[in-house]
């Protein structure tokens, strides 16, 4: 027998069995759909909005949406080893993505600060166009 | 259900929709009921400080107000009057030592989000009212991202002692006399509107993790429930009472429907604002360097609406009356806090700020500030927001809708009833798993007869008896001494006390006796508490401006409804089961032939 062929017996021993097949998909939406949801924010958040916070509130919000998807995919895939790959591979895109070998994020605090319209200097109440403010990650006071 | 055999997408959703409901739900309902009531939480309060219902709002003597902060503070930097409103008829005052700035920034932080602070002092003024402040990211309280002075105070009670250092300290005023008013020490709608969160008596970081995962398969099985789910629009008119099984999931069917983008935004939105401490990558993604730099470019804003420095030179205070009324005027929307810098100087500044912004885009920040000057009274530069981004307009809605900011009475009604549809959903849904078993119960293993019994304990337990100790928890506000010292810490013992009665009286009593009597109790003693209102208030109730006639008339109303609940479930006899005409089969949704299946 090949190797390819015991994989495969293996991979089909595992499915074969409702339980482990269930505890299996529940330990692959549980932690591959936090991994998947970790690394896929990690990656988003250097999509460049031109303000740094808005990438933060980006990549929050898009990691659970993504980890949403990862649990929903666990348990609908078809078959067991469709629902690891459907996990297991976008998150290696995902870290390809955020790996530091392909970092190149603009520094945009130096940018900001390179801003004229940037108000700091304007301390005295004059006028004042207050930056754009977001609230994502917060706690409620 | 068996995954390793061949099944649809809509069998293997139905089952990811039981279990992720049922699991969490018992959890789910609590946290959804008491953020439901959060909506009203400054009501609440408001309604558990009896001594401050005689606040007359129909006009604000400020040249008292003036004196009273002239006499308690001469010299802070900066004094605030949160204005009477419809959510709270006193005049508060408030005022800071700090000299603006950075500095103001970080103290902020850590008076802001003691978590004890609000607890204690009671009525809060609206968020949105509280100019600087908000604008804040709040994330810095998360684990991840919080300096350490934040975390220390969120901690322990470092909120309470700043308050009572005098460093942000804060007053309650009758705007119509210019008397200080004295509440009573209570937990308030605070306690409720913490536990939505962080639960109680934990580790707070603990606690906001289990709120989060819980959260999160709420989500699972909203979006589980909606692929499962494919006549959306019939179940919205489809219901058959009296039908057992058959009738709870339709129930269940309309209440997730009717107010399914609620559902959905109110869920996502909580996880959002658990935030980064669930995802710190999405933090540290954006800022390798830390998450300092993240609150530097928050605060570098904040820097930017300091207001001129003080000269040292005294001058009598513009009136603030006049400013209100002109920046009313020019708004067309009432002003709802006045902040005064530097009072007594010549440099004296004056910011009239709206009450609630008029775009839930533009987040908290959507409330203009006018600018006086205060002294002559002229206006500086108004201070506006820029434009949000796209990406800002949609976690603003988010947040904006989740915490009610921008709500006006009819909006948070709105809101109100919303929840309460998130919490039958969540009850009916647990309901129709104990029911849909009912009948091959005895015949399952002993492992599921357990399951079985103890979903029917914490069923009632956690749906009905956690309204009992809700209740409970407003009666010992008005029955437990106003001056008990630690008064706070008597009430949310009743609550808890009730909750834990309540368990065991689950247990001990035969299932359908069990709900009877609890939404008896509850319905009972709610419909009760306008009497309780009307002998223990502050105030006659016919002098109320619509506060607590509101939540009096709240009460009685879901009261009643918990009585009839009461009845229908004692006198419910199960029909004896008949096919189906062929008309009805075809209308019978899927999910509900998965549902008689046994399947969920």
């Amino acid at each position: 027998m090949t190797l390819r062929q015991r994989i495969a017996r293996g991979i089909r021993a595992l499915e074969s069995r409702h339980r482990l097949n269930v505890g299996l998909r529940l330990l692959l939406a549980a932690l591959g759909g936090y991994a998947l949801a970790l690394i896929g924010a990690a990656a988003l958040a250097r999509v460049d909005f031109g303000f740094r916070p808005d990438s933060v509130s980006f990549a929050l919000m898009m990691g659970f949406l993504i980890y949403l998807i990862g649990i929903i995919w666990s348990f609908g895939a078809k078959s067991l080893s469709r629902a690891v790959m459907g996990v297991v591979v976008p998150t290696l895109l995902f870290a390809i993505w955020a790996s530091p070998f392909t970092r190149q994020f603009p520094a945009a605090s130096e940018r900001q600060h390179a801003d004229p319209e940037k108000p700091h200097a304007a301390a005295h109440g004059e006028a004042v166009p207050r930056q754009r403010i977001a609230h994502v990650t917060g706690a409620p006071q | 259900m068996k995954f390793d055999q061949p099944h649809s997408l809509r069998q293997s959703m139905s089952w990811l929709h039981t279990w992720a409901g049922l699991l969490p739900g018992w959890l789910l309902f609590a946290i959804f009921l008491t953020g439901t009531l959060s909506f009203f939480r400054n009501e609440i309060t408001f309604w558990m400080q009896p001594e401050l219902h005689q606040a007359n709002d129909k006009t604000i003597n400020f040249s008292s107000a003036l004196a009273t902060l002239q006499r308690e503070a001469p010299h802070a930097s900066q004094w605030t009057l949160t204005l009477p409103s419809p959510r709270n008829p006193t005049l508060g005052l408030s005022w800071s030592q700090e000299t603006g700035g950075q500095d103001a920034g970080n103290r902020r932080l850590e008076t802001e989000h003691g978590a004890g602070r609000n607890m204690r002092q009671g009525i809060s003024g609206e968020p949105g009212t509280r100019p600087v402040e908000a604008a804040l990211p709040s994330s810095a309280e998360s684990p991840s991202a919080g300096p350490p002075s934040a975390k220390s105070q969120s901690a322990g009670h470092g909120g309470q002692a700043a308050q009572q250092g005098g460093r942000n300290a804060r007053l309650l005023l009758d705007p119509a006399t210019g008397e200080r008013l004295m509440p009573r020490e209570t937990a308030g709608g605070n306690f409720l509107y913490r536990f939505h969160f962080e639960l109680y008596g934990m580790e707070r970081n603990a606690a906001r993790w289990i709120v989060g995962v819980v959260t999160l398969l709420m989500l699972v099985a909203l979006v589980s429930g909606v692929i499962v789910h494919r006549q959306i629009f019939r179940d919205f008119f489809t219901f058959r009472p009296g039908k057992g099984k058959r009738s709870w999931l339709d129930a269940h069917n309309l209440v997730g429907v009717a107010a399914l983008p609620f559902h959905l935004v109110i869920t996502f939105s909580g996880l959002v604002l658990l935030g980064v401490m669930l995802i710190p990558t999405a933090l540290s993604g954006a800022y390798p360097e830390g998450g300092e730099a993240y609150r530097n470019d928050f605060r570098a804003q904040m820097q930017s609406a300091r207001p001129r420095p003080a000269l040292g030179v005294a001058a009598p205070l513009a009136n603030p009356a006049a400013l209100i009324a002109r920046a009313e005027a020019q708004w067309q929307a009432p002003a709802g806090a006045v902040t005064i810098h530097h009072p007594g100087d010549r440099n004296a500044v004056i910011d009239v700020r709206q009450l609630r912004g008029a775009s839930l885009a533009a987040g908290r920040t959507a409330a203009e500030s006018l600018r006086f000057d205060g002294v002559s009274g002229q206006l500086l530069t108004p201070l506006k927001g820029a434009e949000p981004s796209a990406v800002q307009s949609v976690s603003n809605v988010l947040m904006m809708l989740h915490r009610g900011f921008f709500a006006a009475t009819w909006p948070r009604w709105l809101l109100f009833l919303s929840g309460v549809a998130g919490c039958l959903l969540i009850a009916t849904g647990l309901v129709l798993w104990v029911e849909a078993r009912a009948k091959d119960n005895a015949a399952g293993s002993r492992a599921q007869r357990f399951g079985f019994r103890l979903a029917q304990i914490l069923n009632v337990a956690a749906i009905a008896g956690l309204m009992v100790a809700v209740v409970a928890y407003f009666y010992a506000n008005r029955l437990v001494l106003a001056a008990l010292p630690e008064r706070s810490g008597w009430e949310i013992g009743v609550f808890f006390g009730v909750w834990l009665l309540s368990l065991a009286h689950a247990a001990l009593r035969p299932h359908r006796a069990a709900w009877v009597e609890s939404l008896s109790c509850a319905g009972v003693l709610l419909a009760a508490l306008p009497i309780l209102d009307a002998v223990t208030g502050g105030a006659p109730l016919a002098q109320d401006g619509g506060l607590r006639l509101g939540f009096d008339l709240a009460a009685l109303l879901v009261g009643l409804g918990l009585i009839h609940a009461a009845r229908r479930v004692r006198h419910f006899v199960r029909k004896p089961a008949r096919p189906e005409p062929v008309k009805n089969a075809v209308s019978s949704a899927p999910l509900a032939q998965l549902a008689l299946e046994g399947e969920i």
